[in-house]
């Protein structure tokens, strides 16, 4: 209808093109801050900074700005934060401030991914610009240069601060009720084989158990990474650092190996019938109320169950199992995970681009260190020798970081773990000396992809990835007999993994090429 | 009082309605239980809808958080706000398209049809909420989602069922569109504007994604906000997870539900109120009469 | 004055088309002025908010920089258009996507109606208002808990399902692992959270109905359910129909969180959509233009469907969207 035409089209164009313009804001100078307050720098009585930043935050310590943290990091470095915290999910803020421009001086962000991301298309600092103005990272980079090298993307720059020591508490471990299997005189296993005997044992005198439990539905792509590492292989495109090349797990003879061993646990009722789609609360039910004896899980769960069980049951132990190898001869091992993927980040737009560096490089200093883990002396820690203890008040780490600030988003980037050790249980200080014993000789290569590579990891990558989780589930519950094994390979290296293997070559070998000195 | 009939009618009804019941209410009982029992019982699951170990911690811990009462506040603004702006919107934009005889009808039904199946985006909506000064204000909650397609096209049927000659004997006392939909319309159509009221109460009453995108102040946020980062975190599903493994807090259904009973009880507490106008004949009297 | 008469006697063809025009425009103007400034605040609202928005659509064409802006970044064209359609997952993600909104629509549109009705056949007003009350409760309750019940009643060591089945001797089965049931246990899940609030529609529709035309079929002697067929589905059948076409364009249109939360590999056959599709591949990729380009393709199918049905919706009843 041409009445409409000339009435409403010319209505639509004229809003779209003010929106469009207004919106794609050339540094719209009329908007005041998204953040509420105008202005970036404030240069607060004397010598003191304040920059804007927009950090994680966690319910379990929400962020409070009258953390003594706060006034300690002022102290030392004469820096105040005016923090913003999300008000939905970390990458959503991070979006839309990146989108409308009105970026603060530092982001938290989550991954590497995302910097790298942000960093290629403009939004961050380079950071290896600045090291003249940062002689503590330097002599950091120094002694940490595998973690700093992590932090870097696919064209060598450094867009997030690199970190060291948090990580710890992200490692997976083996767990096993240790008051059971004494009472039924059972061995700690070392091997899958004697893992499956155990199990059985466990199945006869509790038949209502599934000895085995661990909440695969939840957490799938971690547990695919225990149970391969326990055989040798890997749950994607790995690294043997023997061999020296990148490889595809998942078309392994040890993996082949290992599916049969599950598959078994399956059939005799070893693990619940239901493990694939297990969420937290059924494994954490069948956990504490004996329906399972052995999992696997991140290494904080021991305090985790003892504490919560053994107030109406003192005999429940949960204690560290070393991880059982699954080849014969074969090493125990756990997956390398004790690494921390976050950091800050300095946007590109910062008007404090000098000082921030400066205020950041605090972070990677003794004192830095000392006081992002401990916090001051007198106040929260004290030192009985060559030791360093907290003050009785602070007697769990959750308490220790909700009354403090400490190790919370933005205030920490290298870290001193025994601060947490010293703060665990008997069973769990015990777990992680033992847990270091069954590294792995290196960390996997995480090698940052360029633009065309990501395409290919997640358009191939996950059409490999998807066959790979449908046919391990077929296998496992007998849907797909084990004898279609061969097939299986064909169809998934059809699905491209010669191309996958090739990509996480290319962007490795970049990686070993780069050097890290400062420009 | 009708004589009490025994019919199959009513006993299959009956039975039906009973297990509807049964079905709703058991799970809500159970997270109520929950909600309000002690740890230990929670994570050896052994609650059914009775409370085990009955504590408050739960309440004490979602409600004593400082900033619950804004949040609480905020909310209400919001919800009243924005649920009286929605009706007037909507109201007056779907009388309109109810008129047969308004020219356009069809293309502008067409057009805000068009809107439930394109969208500009997260981003691009942002950038113009953000172009009109509307971020990080009251305003920026209640105007976005001023209409709603769905209820626009709800409220048209409803009004296009309002008879002719209503429309006409206003025209014959001199009444334009206006003074027939204001002083004709309007009044008979309660249950209509009950139920739209409702749905735009209840839907800004649960409406995280606007806080989301456009607001910043902490002490502009809702209940929602507040509530769903308390079950959030830890959560590792969903892909919320910004830090992995040991360092999130398993949060407790407790908690979870806790936070549910906390949202959830002061919608229910509106409905009676709406209830009311959901009698039979409400709006026929008014030819006759 | 003097020229009156003369202008009396100007030939009809002087009042050429543009003059014409202008007095058609008038009159349609003065008529429907009225109603065009009540519907002025809603047009508003759309064009502000829905359609000055729609600029963002041009980033399906291009490699979306954030930071550079919409208009800066790189044009790519049916890049990411071609990405999805080549994608060999690509027809069983519509299936199951189509699929499921198929059983949805023809599983759970009816039974809000259902219930409306028997809820209208109540005497007792209390009960009524009781059931009506709890019935909607589930609606609050979000997907993510939702879905972690789901998984929690079916399960095969101890879900309450099995544990009633295990009552009548059925072994216990292992509901989310096989494929086949996977449709059937969403849209239940979907009619148990959402059929108590979907009968407030109904329910208000109903209070239109002339209480006196259930007084003529009485005396006709029609029994209840007679009453229901000739009474009561007619008289909300304005409601029923606009329902159904609105449902219909919502077909494909199946919240991306439930099904993920409910999905695990084994039942990737049919559990596996295009959205959860999408966002699995949006977290490796973090590019918004792909999802953007995907999001247009399944619009432009929707509004196919809508259209069709409003369609056949003209056609076949006084009823229909436009």
């Amino acid at each position: 209808m041409a009445k409409w035409k000339s009435v409403i089209l010319p209505l639509l164009i004229a809003v779209t093109m003010v929106a469009g313009c207004s919106g794609n804001g050339n540094g719209s100078s009329s908007q005041t801050d998204a953040q509420g307050e105008n202005g970036v720098t404030k240069n607060s009585t004397g010598t003191g900074k304040t920059f804007t930043a927009l950090l994680d935050n966690n319910a379990t310590f929400p962020y409070s700005k009258s953390w003594p943290v706060w006034d300690w990091l002022k102290e030392k470095t004469g820096v105040t934060l005016e923090v913003q915290t999300p008000s939905g999910k970390l990458e959503e803020s991070l979006n839309l401030a990146i989108a409308s421009k009105t970026l603060p001086d530092l982001m938290y962000m989550p991954n590497r991914k995302e910097s790298n991301k942000f960093g290629q298309q403009g939004a961050l600092v380079d950071l290896m610009e600045h090291m003249d103005n940062m002689p503590n990272l330097q002599a950091w980079m120094k002694q940490y240069p595998e973690e700093a090298k992590a932090a870097l993307s696919a064209d060598g720059k450094m867009y997030m601060f690199p970190n060291q020591g948090f990580g710890e508490t992200n490692r997976m471990i083996w767990m096993y009720r240790k008051d059971v299997f004494d009472k039924e005189g059972i061995q700690v296993p070392t091997t899958y084989e004697e893992l499956h005997a155990a199990l059985k044992k466990l199945k006869e005198k509790y038949p209502d158990s599934y000895p085995l439990s661990i909440r695969y539905g939840q957490i799938p792509d971690e547990m695919n990474a225990n149970m391969t590492v326990n055989y040798g292989t890997g749950e994607g495109a790995y690294y043997d650092f023997d061999q020296k090349e990148w490889r595809y797990g998942p078309t392994e003879d040890n993996y082949k190996t290992m599916v049969g061993m599950w598959k078994s646990f399956y059939d005799e009722g070893l693990v619940p019938p239901d493990f694939l789609s297990l969420q937290t609360k059924q494994w954490q039910d069948m956990v504490s109320t004996g329906k399972s004896f052995v999992t696997i899980d991140y290494i904080s769960r021991i305090d985790f169950f003892n504490n919560a069980m053994q107030p109406e049951n003192p005999e429940f132990n949960m204690q560290f199992m070393a991880p059982p190898a699954g080849i014969s001869g074969g090493k125990q091992l756990n997956p390398y995970f004790h690494y921390m993927e976050g950091g800050l980040t300095v946007a590109s737009t910062s008007k404090n681009i000098d000082d921030v560096m400066k205020y950041m490089d605090f972070f990677y200093s003794e004192e830095g260190r000392t006081l992002s883990s401990w916090g001051i002396e007198g106040e929260t820690y004290v030192k009985e020798g060559d030791a360093i203890k907290f003050k009785p008040e602070y007697n769990d780490v959750i308490e220790m970081r909700k009354q403090t600030g400490l190790q919370t988003s933005g205030t920490y980037t290298w870290i001193d773990f025994n601060a947490h050790l010293s703060l665990f249980s008997d069973a769990l200080k015990h777990a992680y000396e033992e847990a270091v014993k069954y590294d792995p000789s290196a960390m996997q290569p995480r090698p940052a992809f360029t633009e065309g590579e990501n395409e290919i990891i997640s358009i191939t990558g996950q059409a490999i990835k998807k066959h790979r989780d449908e046919s391990f589930a077929k296998f496992v519950t007998g849907s797909r007999s084990l004898a279609d094994w061969e097939k299986y390979v064909e169809e998934i290296n059809n699905l491209g993994v010669d191309q996958l293997l090739s990509t996480y070559k290319e962007a490795y070998d970049r990686v070993l090429n780069i050097q890290l000195s400062a420009k | 009082m009708k004589s009490l009939r025994f019919s199959w009618f009513n006993l299959v009804a009956s039975l039906i309605l009973l297990l509807v019941v049964m079905v709703t209410l058991y799970p809500f009982l159970h997270m109520l239980a929950v909600s309000l029992s002690s740890n230990v019982n929670v994570i050896q699951n052994n609650i059914s809808f009775w409370p085990k170990g009955f504590n408050l911690s739960m309440y004490k811990l979602v409600l004593g958080d400082p900033q619950i009462w804004t949040a609480y506040r905020n909310t209400i603004i919001y919800t009243v706000l924005g649920t009286l702006i929605s009706l007037v919107v909507t109201s007056t934009g779907a009388y309109a398209l109810s008129r047969k005889d308004m020219a356009l009808r069809n293309s502008f039904t067409v057009l805000i049809v068009i809107t439930m199946f394109f969208s500009g985006g997260m981003i691009p909506t942002f950038l113009v909420v953000r172009s009109l000064n509307l971020v990080d204000t009251v305003w920026g909650m209640v105007l976005p989602g001023a209409v709603s397609t769905w209820n626009l096209i709800l409220m048209r049927t409803f009004f296009s069922g309002i008879p002719k000659e209503l429309e006409e004997s206003g025209r014959m006392d001199g009444l334009n569109d206006i003074g027939i939909f204001i002083r004709i319309v309007v009044p008979l159509s309660k249950a209509s504007f009950a139920t739209i009221a409702l749905f735009y109460a209840v839907g800004m009453w649960n409406n995280f994604i606007f806080p989301l995108l456009y607001l910043r102040s902490p002490d502009l946020f809702p209940l929602q906000v507040l509530l769903r980062n308390l079950v959030l975190a830890g959560s590792a599903s969903s892909g919320d997870v910004t830090s992995i493994g040991g360092d999130n807090m398993v949060v407790e259904e407790s908690l979870k539900y806790a936070t549910i009973m906390v949202s959830t009880l002061p919608i229910l507490v509106i409905y009676p109120f709406v209830q009311k106008y959901f009698v039979k004949g409400a709006m026929v009297g008014a030819v006759k009469g | 004055m003097a020229d009156a008469g003369l202008m009396q006697d100007k030939p009809r063809r002087q009042l050429n088309h543009s003059s014409r025009r202008k007095v058609r425009m008038t009159r349609i103007w003065n008529k429907n002025k009225a109603l065009w400034l009540l519907f002025l605040p809603c047009l508003l609202y759309y064009l502000i908010f829905r359609y000055a928005p729609m600029f963002g659509l041009v980033i399906t064409f291009k490699d979306y920089n954030l930071f550079k802006g919409i208009w800066a970044s790189d044009w790519v064209g049916l890049k990411y258009y071609r990405m999805f359609l080549e994608n060999p997952d690509f027809w069983p993600l519509m299936k199951n996507t189509f699929l499921l909104g198929l059983y949805k629509l023809v599983f759970g549109f009816p039974a809000p109606i259902l219930l409306a009705i028997l809820l209208n056949e109540v005497r007792k007003a209390a009960f009524k208002r009781f059931v009506q009350t709890v019935s909607y409760l589930p609606h609050f309750i979000s997907n993510v808990i939702v879905a972690s019940m789901v998984i929690m009643f079916l399960s095969p060591t101890g879900g309450l399902i099995n544990n009633l089945l295990a009552w009548i001797g059925v072994g216990p089965i292992n509901f989310m692992n096989e494929p086949g049931l996977f449709r059937g246990i969403y849209v239940l899940s979907e009619i148990w959270q959402h059929i108590g609030w979907e009968t407030i529609i109904y329910l208000a529709a109903l209070t239109a109905i002339d209480p006196q035309l259930y007084e003529a079929a009485e005396m006709d002697g029609a029994s209840r359910l007679r009453k229901i067929w000739h009474v009561t589905l007619p008289g909300i059948s304005p409601a029923i129909v606009i329902t159904l076409i609105l449902n219909i364009g919502k077909v494909l249109e199946i919240g991306f969180e439930k099904v993920f939360l409910m999905q695990n590999p084994a039942i990737y056959d049919t559990a596996d959509i295009i959205s959860t599709y999408v966002y699995r591949v949006g977290m490796v990729q973090g590019n918004f233009s792909y999802g953007a380009s995907i999001d247009l393709f399944m619009g432009v199918i929707s509004l196919i469907f809508i259209y069709t049905a409003n369609l056949l919706s003209r056609r076949l009843s006084e009823t229909s969207l436009w």
